[in-house]
């Protein structure tokens, strides 16, 4: 039991920014969703039935579980402890236990509307996805919030108008929702076959180090279940070759690529989520009619995407994939390994900021196509998360100690663009527009440009040592 | 009753040759000098091989080896003892059979090096004084 | 009785296209420390982890105490002390913290020895491991390995972080591991003079097989550089046997035998009116010749 626990506090350790970002967040929405009462009400329920939801995200969840369990220490070590396995899926069930199900029950039984419940869902999926993949860590903190303040709306009586909202739901008429439904899961079953095709190529060779050694031990389960697709591997892809000539730009263009269809797990899944955005949002555009409303609609949403790129770009953990660091850095024809150019951050961004566009999206895509939850809830819930999300790379640029952080490099844009932008942005979908958060996020903001100033001038960092990716 | 002595084994684990033959060596001159004496108790092989910091094999095959040539034997409850019969200080026929070796080489060596016989037998007389 | 503790059998292991386990055969018994010497990169850290189970063998067969290594059980797993060569661990943790976690997954655990292991090796047990030094973190690696009392331990490459006073320390704890409690014992290093101390078996891993393998006394006696100096010209080949390398010039030549036959040597002597001195080579200079 004790090493449940450790897995468990590591887990906590390892969010130990996202912890305390969602605390922070928590109580700034709180304090700056007051001011809705300013602006009237929100109203964001679903019309789908409560139990239904809970059951069929259970089983997504179950299924997703029963692919495959990852490691949670790239540790050679942990692969010889006893049952090591086994207690990370109890770590996995009590996190389950602890903060999933029982909100879901409660709320289902309460009959709380669907977005709750999703919301729920997707939690319980990321946190398990977390400890499985170790990938859904930053929605927990997003789908929290969004629950709690869901729930105090609920609780409140509070209904919350948001401008585009009834804007979009006058132009989307029922019937719509349908074909957008199948388009989605059409599309969600070509990159499920991506994905699927991108994991099972994984050799153990991804997972190498410099010096040859298997730094993933996870591989080695990978190694017992990917015979036969791997077969239909595409061995060219697996290859990387460094690229002395060209510009720039075509170097930042091959990354680009390499990142959306390079083998390793890691990479791939972000590619999917990628795609599985890049999609959604083509067909959202695509299936509303009108020019005017599509136009500004977009301009929108491509906005929040450029920025949600840029701060996923920079606010990418380098230490957290040195192999592939080092990959990309032969692809882009680099030649030190230590010397840390800014277009190599900007290219390893690209890759990483695949990973920051989180599990949610891929999630909520696959919850439309199966009707879960209405398109634009998704939105909404995209927006929401990917602004919250925004705080953490500045709170932990403050609180970062350490100096030689390559993260806090990037975390510094994020907050000038997140006040920016944001704030109008939530005020467009959701009504929301709060000066206190606004205010504490440009001072955030400056603060974080200040540190990152002294940072970015740095430009050798040391990417020695074997990293713990928990 | 002879007392347990305290021995002072000088082992090089990196020399060429193999720490049980140089134990051997040492417990045989020990033996021929008279420092052990029969009945006298050797270390055992956990505190030989525990204060020498070597590998425990290497002390019993010093051990066993020494045993089956009789010049230790095996006593109950105080281990390896000097054997009896190898008491005596070894006579003078094996004393010089123990520096055959030394003296052929120094022999060859002079041979290569032109040295007539007695030259060499003065410098040795000299050498035997010191 | 089956006293084959761990047991590789024509195993063979490639990365990419670079092979660097062929067809090796490789036994420990029960109660032996054996010392695996290769140079960097023979694939010593690669044939550990195939009999681990941390990397799938292509070809071949790894066995811990008669289970396949890829599928060790749990019961076992329990019996196994693994340093690897670089210790990752939760940064975050406290020695102590991680000691704890370790400690929770076996079903026995002597906590008193690891808080006088910790006090041997001067490690404060509040200290965050990331923290540490190389050392230390090398230290705690092994510490964590030796707190469940496993009966087989591997270590790869634990001490090279170590400076000479660690390293006694160590090999005394290896050596009185060994009396004791007759573990058996991996070790792969490039520290020779800590194996001609500790180990009893030496084996050699050169070009993807073990090239040699045997008891280290057994070795030292059996290896030897011959120094011949001739009044007459030396032919090109000597008829000696179970020569591993030769250098000749002219009226001298300098050989390194597996094994030194008396009838040979008499031969060279008359033959050529030969001087024969037989060189006794410690464990360095024993990898060298093998390695040249």
């Amino acid at each position: 039991m004790k090493a449940v626990k450790y897995i468990l506090l590591s887990y906590f350790q390892q969010n130990f920014f996202g912890t305390l970002g969602m605390v922070i967040a928590l109580v700034f929405f709180i304090f700056g969703n007051i001011a809705v009462f300013k602006y009237g009400r929100m109203e964001l329920s679903g019309e789908l039935i409560s139990w239904k939801s809970f059951y069929l995200g259970l089983i997504l969840l179950l299924a997703i579980l029963s692919i495959h369990l990852k490691r949670m220490v790239k540790s050679n070590a942990s692969a010889l402890l006893p049952d090591y396995k086994k207690r990370q899926s109890m770590a996995a069930c009590f996190w389950l236990l602890l903060f999933a199900v029982w909100p879901v029950i409660i709320t289902s039984y309460f009959g709380f509307p669907l977005l709750l419940n999703t919301a729920v869902f997707l939690f319980t999926t990321a946190v398990c996805l977390n400890i499985f993949f170790k990938y859904g860590d930053h929605i927990i903190p997003l789908l929290f919030i969004i629950w709690i303040l869901r729930l105090v709306y609920e609780l409140a009586g509070i209904t919350v108008e948001a401008p585009l909202f009834s804007a979009l739901r006058n132009y989307w008429p029922a019937e719509n929702q349908v074909h957008f439904s199948v388009i989605l899961l059409l599309i969600s079953f070509l990159l499920l076959y991506f994905f699927v095709r991108s994991y099972f190529k994984l050799s153990i060779l991804d997972f190498e180090n410099e010096n040859g050694d298997n730094t993933d031990p996870w591989a080695r389960d990978f190694d017992k279940t990917g015979p036969i697709l791997a077969r239909l591997l595409d061995k060219k892809l697996q290859k990387t070759t460094a690229l002395r000539k060209g510009s720039y730009l075509s170097k930042l263009i091959k990354l680009f690529q390499f990142s959306l269809f390079s083998p390793g797990i890691h990479v791939s899944l972000n590619s999917i989520h990628f795609g599985f955005m890049l999609l959604y949002m083509a067909s959202v555009y695509f299936l509303l009619s009108g020019w005017m409303f599509l136009a500004s609609r977009v301009i929108i949403v491509v906005l929040t995407l450029i920025y949600q790129i840029s701060a996923a770009f920079i606010a990418a953990d380098f230490l957290h994939h040195r192999s592939h660091l080092s990959m990309l850095w032969v692809w882009a024809g680099l030649d030190s390994r230590k010397k840390f150019s800014r277009v190599s951050a900007l290219a390893y961004y690209f890759t990483a900021a695949k990973q920051y566009i989180i599990v949610t999206l891929s999630f909520i895509v696959i919850t439309a196509s199966l009707n879960l939850l209405s398109p634009y809830e998704m939105l909404i819930l995209m927006v929401y998360g990917l602004s919250i999300y925004a705080i953490l790379p500045s709170l932990s640029l403050i609180f970062s100690s350490s100096i030689q952080s390559p993260s806090a490099k990037g975390w510094t844009f994020t907050n000038i663009i997140a006040a920016i932008i944001m704030m109008p942005i939530f005020d467009q979908l959701i009504g929301v527009f709060s000066w206190p958060v606004f205010l504490t996020l440009m001072i955030i903001g400056i603060i974080s440009i200040w540190r990152a100033m002294n940072i970015w001038k740095h430009s050798e960092y040391d990417f020695s040592g074997p990293e713990v990716y928990l | 009753m002879a007392q347990k002595v305290h021995l002072n084994f000088q082992i090089n684990p990196s020399s060429g040759e193999p720490i049980y033959k140089q134990l051997i060596e040492q417990i045989n001159r020990l033996i021929l000098s008279g420092f052990l004496k029969a009945g006298d108790g050797l270390p055992s092989v956990r505190q030989a091989a525990s204060s020498l910091e070597v590998n425990p094999m290497t002390i019993s095959k010093a051990y066993s080896l020494l045993e089956s040539n009789g010049l230790l034997e095996r006593r109950r409850g105080r281990g390896m003892v000097v054997a009896e019969n190898h008491t005596k200080p070894q006579n003078m026929g094996r004393r010089l059979e123990k520096i055959t070796p030394v003296l052929a080489e120094a022999a060859a060596q002079a041979r290569q090096l032109n040295i007539p016989k007695k030259e060499l037998l003065q410098k040795l007389a000299e050498l035997l004084e010191e | 009785m089956n006293n084959i503790v761990i047991s590789l059998k024509n195993l063979s292991k490639s990365f990419d296209e670079k092979q660097v386990l062929k067809s090796l055969d490789f036994e420990i018994h029960k109660g032996m420390i054996v010392g695996l010497l290769g140079k960097n990169g023979a694939g010593k850290s690669t044939l550990i982890k195939c009999l681990l189970g941390l990397l799938r063998p292509d070809e071949g067969r790894a066995q811990v105490l008669a289970e396949d290594s890829f599928n060790i059980s749990s019961a076992v797993k329990q019996r196994i002390g693994y340093v690897p060569q670089t210790m990752t661990g939760f940064r975050w943790m406290r020695i102590e913290t991680m000691l704890e976690y370790t400690g929770s997954f076996y079903s026995k655990w002597n906590e008193k020895k690891v808080n006088t292991l910790l006090k041997e090796w001067d490690l404060d047990p509040w200290t965050k491991i990331s923290a540490l030094s190389e050392g230390e973190r090398q230290k705690l690696s092994i510490i964590q390995a030796m707190g469940h009392e496993p009966d087989i331990f591997i270590f790869d490459e634990p001490v090279a972080s170590l400076d000479p006073a660690a390293r006694r320390k160590f090999i005394k704890q290896l050596i009185e591991l060994n009396l004791d409690e007759n573990k058996t014992m991996l070790f792969s290093t490039h520290i020779t003079s800590d194996l001609e101390r500790a180990a009893a078996e030496i084996a050699f891993l050169k070009d993807g097989q073990i090239a040699l393998q045997g008891d280290l006394a057994s070795i030292k006696e059996k290896i030897k550089r011959l120094h011949i100096r001739s009044l007459k010209e030396l032919p090109e080949q000597l008829p000696i046997k179970n020569v591993l390398h030769s250098n000749r010039n002219h009226n001298s030549a300098v050989l390194t035998v597996n094994g030194v036959d008396e009838s040979d040597i008499k031969r060279i002597k008359e033959q050529y009116g030969a001087d024969v001195s037989a060189e006794n080579l410690n464990l360095e200079e024993i990898f060298l010749e093998l390695n040249r």
